[in-house]
């Protein structure tokens, strides 16, 4: 009797972490059947689910970005302008007609997206200034140097080796065409999966997002995790901006001015939680999808895109709503949520 | 007479010192900065700002953040726009305006206090909604409307209540003029601080601010307070998405993007801190002030606005590190004071 107790706890908490799949599924579900019945467009075709995968590819990879620094209890605001500042200051290097190793251009913008997350993490920590403010801060400071350094230059033609990485081919059965940025996407949530699942350092940024006093108290440097998120999360909003100008062949300084939306709403749907130390990397790639999903279906269905964000904006809340009902219920408190948990805290201890 | 109480450096608001840094560095170094007319000017652009950012201040005092302000405002202009275009009367296009504003706050208290939904989520959701609604209703095209009788008086508005010219005669730095947008925007401000100082809006915020089990067990109806500041935030941001309105005599469906941010921008520069429990509607007035010197400074410079743009930034950072470095200042000396007491206890000499 009790194993079987076991094995069904075991499994509720697993549903529970499947929630956003399920959330999914209900989306696909949903648009199969309305563009059935209005517009007799055929939404699961394997041709459309391609378009899907390779269009949430990069806003999963930005998500995780923002995902990074949210474990720690943070957040990042300044992801976009640290894609425009890095595009803008390696621009020479990323056009085609440059001499030098088509490496070194990425390579700059992910040490530059570093170096800023460095500023952030050390703004948050030794400042204690709080991350919101901060990268707000930061996110002026350096999308305005993006357009002081820019002026009117907007370098094009980039060079074919990042152009791929962004929008190359690489498998194609019948209609379903998975490209490099998949791929991309991919590799990227691996390797910070493993990082933070089956590092010490990984168990040690949970712990420190969950709970950063007892994370002192037990001897972790609450500040070197929270730095070293941020820099994690800088290199990759350099890293989502060599994806992007691969994208859209061109490094502007006004390039993607509503990032940091998007990047929070990809999070947020993905499960995690503001307060810090939950959510998962391979959640993010769930939330992209969904947003994704969302969106070509209304536009199939030939809904105005003015209803796209009144969607997306009722989607965040409510999925925000249930997540938090299913920590809750994870965690077994029977009264109050995970949101709340600063005051949960205080009634617990 | 009340007898003063000890001066303390962090009982100021925080922004004061940028404040003043501000207007002296710039009154000084720039030719026209302290010019009567560059002064109206300031307030008239700095109105809608000061609006929002002081119902953000209480938002943020009861320890929740409103970054639905851009979408309110946005909503509410064109909501009033739109019974402007019908052909409604004035007084009903700004009460549509006001409604909605604050039905869309009453939301976010709901969504916030009933549902359990973190703040910054449910308002960044309802920022969404809102920002919808608008292009919905206005088509995502700037609402116009004819002038007629019933609504002349949003064309009355956007003039000047008082302007006179001092000094010679053609010299436009001379002109000191005040409009109703930044009468109505004091109104608002001497209306807001008399009821934080005076009424129980002010000790209840601080309360819920720190800890809003404590203030629940204490005996103050929380729930109710807390959907009662962001629908105050809310009329406030409609307010502002009125006086929008009145100063373009048109409304562009998108025009309170951002504005949300500056608004916690000018709150926090104010010495509002994210956490709740402290900081004040005054120094909210004050933050804002210094975000518009800036613009204004640079821009009678003739500095682009990206500079100003990394000007505001690194204000903003500046401003938070004085704040750091006068709490840690009056956290030094209130210690060295406590070990001085202990010493002397020590020593024997207890009075």
């Amino acid at each position: 009797m009790v194993k079987k107790s076991i094995i069904l706890a075991k499994l509720k908490t697993s549903v529970y972490d499947l929630s956003t799949v399920f959330i999914l599924l209900a989306v696909i579900a949903f648009f199969a059947v309305a563009n059935k019945i209005f517009t007799g467009y055929n939404y699961v075709s394997s041709s459309n689910l391609a378009t899907i995968i390779n269009q949430a590819s990069f806003l999963a990879v930005l998500g995780v970005a923002q995902m990074l620094v949210i474990l720690v209890g943070g957040i990042n605001l300044s992801i976009g302008s640290v894609m425009a500042f890095s595009a803008i200051l390696c621009g020479p290097l990323l056009v085609e007609s440059s001499n030098l190793m088509p490496a070194l251009g990425p390579l700059g913008m992910v040490l530059i997206g570093a170096v800023i997350g460095l500023l952030n993490g050390a703004l948050v920590t030794t400042l204690k200034i709080p991350s919101f403010i901060a990268t707000f801060g930061t996110m002026y400071i350096f999308r305005g140097a993006a357009w002081i350094i820019a002026g009117n230059t907007v370098y094009f033609r980039i060079s074919p080796a990042i152009r791929f990485l962004a929008q190359g081919q690489i498998l194609s059965i019948g209609d379903f065409t998975i490209g490099m940025s998949v791929v991309v996407c991919i590799a990227v949530i691996v390797l910070l999966t493993l990082l933070l699942r089956k590092t010490t350092f990984g168990h040690n940024v949970y712990f420190t997002g969950s709970n950063p006093i007892a994370a002192k108290f037990s001897g972790i440097s609450v500040n070197r995790m929270i730095i070293t998120m941020f820099v994690l999360s800088g290199a990759l909003s350099g890293f989502s901006g060599v994806l992007y100008t691969g994208k859209v062949n061109a490094s502007d300084a006004s390039m993607y001015m509503e990032s940091h939306f998007d990047a929070v709403s990809v999070a947020l749907i993905s499960g995690a939680s503001l307060m810090g130390g939950y959510g998962n990397i391979w959640g993010c790639a769930i939330g992209a999808l969904i947003i994704t999903a969302i969106k070509n279906g209304m536009n199939t269905l030939q809904v105005p895109s003015e209803y796209q964000t009144l969607v997306l904006g009722a989607l965040i809340i409510l999925s925000v709503f249930f997540n938090d009902k299913l920590i809750g219920k994870k965690m077994g408190v029977t009264s109050g949520t995970a949101s709340d948990s600063k005051d949960a805290n205080i009634v617990a201890t | 007479m009340k007898k003063s109480r000890h001066f303390k450096l962090s009982s100021l608001p925080n922004s004061i010192y940028i404040f003043v840094i501000v207007f002296v560095v710039f009154g000084i170094g720039i030719d026209k900065f302290w010019s009567p007319a560059n002064l109206s000017t300031l307030l008239l652009q700095a109105s809608v700002l000061l609006t929002v950012a002081m119902g953000m201040a209480v938002v943020i005092m009861t320890g929740g953040i409103d970054l639905s302000i851009g979408g309110i405002i946005s909503l509410s202009a064109v909501v009033a726009g739109t019974i402007l275009k019908l052909g409604g009367h004035w007084i009903l296009a700004i009460l549509g305006a006001l409604v909605i504003g604050t039905a869309v706050g009453f939301l976010n208290g709901i969504i916030v206090q009933k549902m359990k939904v973190d703040s910054l989520i449910a308002t960044f959701g309802m920022a969404y909604i809102a920002q919808s609604m608008a292009n919905v209703i206005s088509a995502k095209r700037t609402v116009n409307w004819e002038v007629l009788p019933q609504n002349a008086m949003i064309k009355t508005l956007s003039g000047d209540i008082y302007s006179k010219q001092l000094g010679q005669y053609g010299q436009a730095a001379d002109v000191i003029s005040i409009s109703y947008i930044a009468l109505i925007c004091v109104v608002v401000m001497i209306v807001m601080n008399i009821a934080f100082k005076k009424t129980r809006l002010g000790p209840y915020v601080y309360a819920i601010g720190a800890n809003q089990e404590t203030a629940r067990l204490a005996g103050i109806k929380t729930n109710t307070w807390r959907i009662g500041v962001f629908m105050l935030s809310g009329f406030l941001g409609s307010i502002a998405g009125t006086m929008l309105l009145i100063r373009a005599q048109s409304v562009q469906p998108t025009l309170g993007t951002g504005m949300e941010f500056y608004a916690v921008v000018a709150a926090v520069l104010g010495g509002n801190a994210l956490e709740g429990g402290k900081g004040s509607v005054v120094g909210a007035i004050l933050g804002a002030f210094v975000l518009y010197s800036i613009r204004s400074a640079l821009m009678l410079e003739g500095i682009s606005t990206f500079w100003v743009m990394v000007t505001i930034g690194g204000v903003l950072i500046a401003g938070m590190v004085i704040n750091s470095l006068v709490y840690f200042y009056e956290r030094k000396t209130l210690l060295k004071a406590k070990l001085r007491a202990t010493e002397s206890i020590e020593k024997g000499d207890v009075r």
